[in-house]
């Protein structure tokens, strides 16, 4: 089995050890993967912020690179939900279009491409740590990625896993909304952090970097016990990749 | 120069002149409301009037059952008693002009033997009602008053206390029954009561009682 | 009264996320709101059949509403109803005017209407020196207090129960008390004795019945049934958009409108109205009017997608889901309506330049869409408004020349891998090995610093490594 890693820009730039977990992982798991030279950025941030014509050519950039690519995968649910959902929308080139049909039913966030496609539930890790999980807003109500990450945490050894109070609710990121409503920002992300921190947890994990980038950033800030961690950081840690 | 209603009309006509999307049939949607429904429906009348009862429970009313005809008035002046009522507000329907006539002590006020406006605050001054719901809705536990049977509803939304009389064969699965069989007429002037007001205006704070009726009583006769 | 906008959204945000007690208050009762609504579909397993039912004939009601307004017109007259039509909140105000004059009118009732303050109603009634009162608990707080509604179905949301006894006792004149069961008797007995006085009721309509030619009020006070049964007139102003076609229709509406705003199975009281009930029953009103609302919604109609925004039973379920309006309130939103159907509908009521941070009062976390009753797609429909925005200029310049140029960059892969060396060169500068401050990251959040290598560069590494 090949794959073909689409590396959303905060991974790219900010977070690049999730991408290189992620490898691990898959690797692990006997998947070949292939880096897609030329890629950008899907083009969230600017859709998201109401640009949607701005958004054409790096879709159109996107698809040319992917299109041809048996699975795409992404760790993140938010550029996953993008292309899959919202590039249908676009108003792109005929060409384009065809090709974008193709990829839309091959493109996966990473827990729900080792959960739905490899059929893989258990990687037989051990993380000797409390933990709690943040369901990101995209993953679970554009991709209806909800009981994969958690079934993936569940089955590592030794871990204790607790539920936070309101895991679903926003986290208060948003893309541009981070900074174009910044007060109402940091006033989601600081009931987030506060819920985090009630769990005791060390750790919070999460399938989008840019929710814990938001929330991590949070918790150093005020000193908070917790950190955020990828859920391909917590796999490949747990299998001591 | 063009009426409001020209003006309205016409630029609705504009905007939806582009396209006017049409919606698939609902057959397959219907059958799959239909069976869900059906599910969790009683099958028996009696089965439906123990979830009536379950349900005007739940919503701080009480019930009460009374096996045969000849305790209607017995058990309807009972209650009074106990409520300390001597005056009682009462609607148009046959069956509780009967009903109330044999109670002793008790001052019965017709809201239909006065006039409007004096009928307003005549039983505005009014504690306690006795009225007659010619239907019950079994899964919301909800009686039905239709205007034209009642001639009124002052008694049943202008005092404290309604003490409402119905047939237990005349509650129905849902309001979807209902509505199927329900005459087209009787069906623009009614009102769905369940349970007494209320309000949780203040700090989400539930009170009953806000503007209607704090206490409802249903009495189920044969 | 405060003149509102959502132009003033970005004070007003401030102001609302300063208020400590207002966030108590919001999320608080949200919670709740939420709590019991889930409760009570956990027990309605063809939910999700009556949204999309209720979805669809919406649907065909919009996309034929001027037959369907038609035909309920014609219907309405049958039954002696007089109907009147309103093009905009100046002509609605008219005729409202109008008939209160026609019928000497002196003390009006109102039970709870967001379309009558949308039209500005109470305080033109007032200045023509008509007594105008509200009658539902919560929107009786907000007159008192002379204040707007902060939340579509619970009026006085935003204040605690102190508040309302404070408020009591300096308008009121009452001893102070802060138990609600107290100030209810209270308002309860002054209201009482204004529904026996009143000359007119003035109501809105959930449901406008087409094919019967009557309409449906739904309430829990009993204030509705008093305000339409008790006074001798009774004027119901209706967006044209409350039309449903039939009585059959209407149960899955109503099993659907109770657990979405109150998180009860039904609400207490359907009231159906289907013409003056002087004239049969010998009480009430001898006049029964509608006044049907444009106001804007029906170039609403024009785009295809959008249409869909005028399918809303006003709940309010959006707006207890909504994680920014659980953090602000309704006031923020600077409209009479709020949460995400009002940042909806504000663009398409009030235009993009009014409106242009409305739409932008959102995270699209999409629980609005999981809870709306009739399905709609609100967060699609935000996203078109934000391009529409974006369309028509409204937006910052700065940021429409960053988009422009974020656009130009990363469809150019080149060019993109030289830009973004530079934020790692320009970081090794700052000291500490800390990150830029950037506008939304600042102090309370910093970013983490961009890589040194980036994936790419560590990838390759890693494939060296291996070899």
């Amino acid at each position: 089995m090949k794959v073909a890693l689409f590396i959303p820009c905060i991974t790219e730039h900010l977070l690049p050890e999730t991408g290189i977990s992620m490898v691990r992982v898959l690797e692990h798991l006997g998947v070949e993967v292939e880096y897609v030279e030329n890629q950008t950025c899907c083009g969230q941030p600017a859709f998201n912020a109401g640009y949607h014509d701005e958004v054409i050519p790096m879709a159109e950039h996107f698809i040319e690179l992917f299109a041809d690519k048996e699975y795409v995968i992404a760790p993140s649910g938010s550029c996953v939900g993008m292309v899959r959902l919202h590039y249908e929308r676009l108003p792109l080139s005929e060409k384009a279009y065809s090709k974008y049909k193709h990829l839309q039913s091959r493109i996966f966030e990473f827990t729900e491409f080792l959960v739905n496609v490899m059929k893989v539930k258990s990687i037989g890790g051990s993380f000797n740590h409390r933990v709690t999980y943040h369901q990101s807003c995209h993953l679970a109500n554009e991709l209806g990625i909800v009981s994969q990450p958690r079934d993936l945490i569940k089955n590592i050894d030794n871990i204790d896993f607790v539920e936070m109070e309101n895991s679903s609710v926003c986290c208060g990121f948003g893309g541009t909304f981070s900074y174009k409503q910044e007060d109402i920002s940091l006033s989601l992300v600081a009931q987030k952090a506060n819920y985090i921190e009630a769990t005791s947890a060390e750790y919070c994990i999460g399938a989008d970097s840019s929710c814990l980038m938001n929330i991590d950033g949070y918790l150093k800030a005020h000193n908070m016990k917790a950190r955020t961690m990828h859920i391909a950081d917590l796999l490949a840690q747990s299998l001591g990749l | 120069m063009k009426s409001d209603k020209e003006i309205i009309l016409e630029n609705i006509r504009k905007s939806l002149s582009s396209s006017r999307n049409e919606v698939a049939n609902d057959l397959q949607l219907d059958n799959e409301i239909k069976e869900k429904l059906n599910s969790v429906t009683p099958s028996t009348q009696n089965e439906l009037i123990r979830q009536f009862q379950n349900e005007l429970e739940k919503v701080d009313a009480e019930f009460i059952n009374i096996e045969s005809n000849e305790n209607i008035s017995q058990t309807l002046q009972r209650l009074l008693q106990d409520g300390v009522v001597n005056e009682i507000a009462i609607s148009d329907d046959e069956l509780i002009c009967t009903i109330t006539e044999s109670l002793a002590d008790i001052t019965i006020v017709k809201a239909t033997d006065y006039e409007y406006p004096e009928r307003k605050s005549k039983i505005s001054q009014i504690n306690t009602a006795v009225v007659f719901a010619e239907n019950g809705i079994a899964d919301t536990g909800s009686v039905v008053f239709y205007y034209n049977t009642t001639n009124t509803t002052y008694p049943h939304f202008l005092c404290d206390w309604t003490i409402i009389a119905i047939k237990r064969d005349s509650i129905i699965a849902n309001q979807f029954e209902l509505i199927k069989n329900l005459d087209l007429e009787k069906a623009k002037n009614m009102v769905f009561v369940t349970g007494p007001s209320r309000t949780a205006d203040i700090e989400k704070t539930l009170v009953l009682g806000a503007h209607g009726p704090r206490r409802v009583s249903v009495i189920a006769i044969p | 009264m405060q003149k509102l906008s959502p132009l003033n959204i970005k004070k007003n945000v401030t102001e609302a996320l300063a208020d400590k007690n207002l966030q108590k208050a919001v999320l608080n009762a949200t919670a709740s709101s939420q709590d019991s609504r889930e409760h009570i579909i956990s027990e309605i397993p063809y939910w999700e059949e009556l949204r999309q039912k209720t979805n669809n004939i919406k649907s065909r009601v919009i996309n034929n509403l001027d037959t369907f307004l038609e035909t309920f017109e014609t219907n309405c007259k049958e039954n002696g109803i007089i109907v009147h039509w309103a093009s905009d909140d100046v002509s609605a105000r008219n005729i409202i005017l109008k008939i209160a004059s026609d019928n000497d009118v002196k003390k009006i009732v109102k039970s709870k209407s967001l379309t009558t303050e949308e039209i500005f109603l109470n305080d033109a009634l007032i200045e023509n020196g008509i007594e105008t009162l509200e009658t539902d608990l919560g929107e009786y707080i907000v007159q008192l207090k002379e204040e707007v509604p902060s939340h579509l179905i619970i009026p006085a949301l935003h204040l605690s129960k102190e508040d309302v006894g404070e408020l009591f006792t300096e308008k009121l004149g009452i001893e102070y008390t802060s138990v609600p069961e107290e100030l209810l008797q209270v308002a309860r007995k002054n209201i009482r004795q204004k529904f026996l006085e009143a000359d007119m009721g003035i109501s809105g309509s959930n449901f406008a019945i087409a094919e019967s030619g009557s309409f449906v009020v739904v309430e829990n006070e009993a204030n509705a049934h008093l305000t339409i049964s008790l006074p001798k007139i009774h004027v119901a102003v209706i967006g044209i958009e409350k039309i449903i076609p039939d009585m059959e229709s209407l149960p899955y509406f109503l099993k659907l409108l109770a657990p979405s705003a109150t998180g009860q199975k039904s609400s207490t009281y359907v009231n159906f109205i289907g013409g003056p009930s002087r004239g049969e029953y010998g009480e009430g009103p001898e006049k029964v009017h509608v006044v049907l609302v444009d106001n804007g919604r029906s170039k609403v109609l024009q785009n295809e997608q959008l249409r869909e925004t005028l399918a809303c039973i006003r709940c309010g379920a959006c707006l207890n889901s909504c994680p920014v309006y659980q953090h602000i309130g309704g006031h923020a939103y600077g409209w009479v309506y709020m949460g995400p159907i009002g940042a909806t509908l504000a663009p398409q009521f009030l235009g993009t330049h009014e409106a242009k941070y409305s739409p932008y009062l959102c995270t699209l976390c999409g629980e609005c869409y999981k809870v709306c009753p009739i399905k709609i797609n609100l967060p699609e429909h935000l996203l078109t408004l934000r391009n529409q925005i974006v369309k028509d200029g409204e937006t910052a310049k700065v940021e429409s020349i960053g988009m422009k140029t974020f656009s130009y960059v990363a469809s150019r892969p080149k060019l993109y891998n030289l830009l973004t060396t530079i934020p790692v060169v320009a970081q090794s500068i700052i000291p500490d090995g800390k990150s830029f401050s950037v506008p939304g990251y600042g102090n309370e959040r910093p970013l983490p610093p961009f890589d040194k290598l980036g994936f790419k560069k560590r990838f390759e590494k890693e494939k060296k490594n291996e070899k």
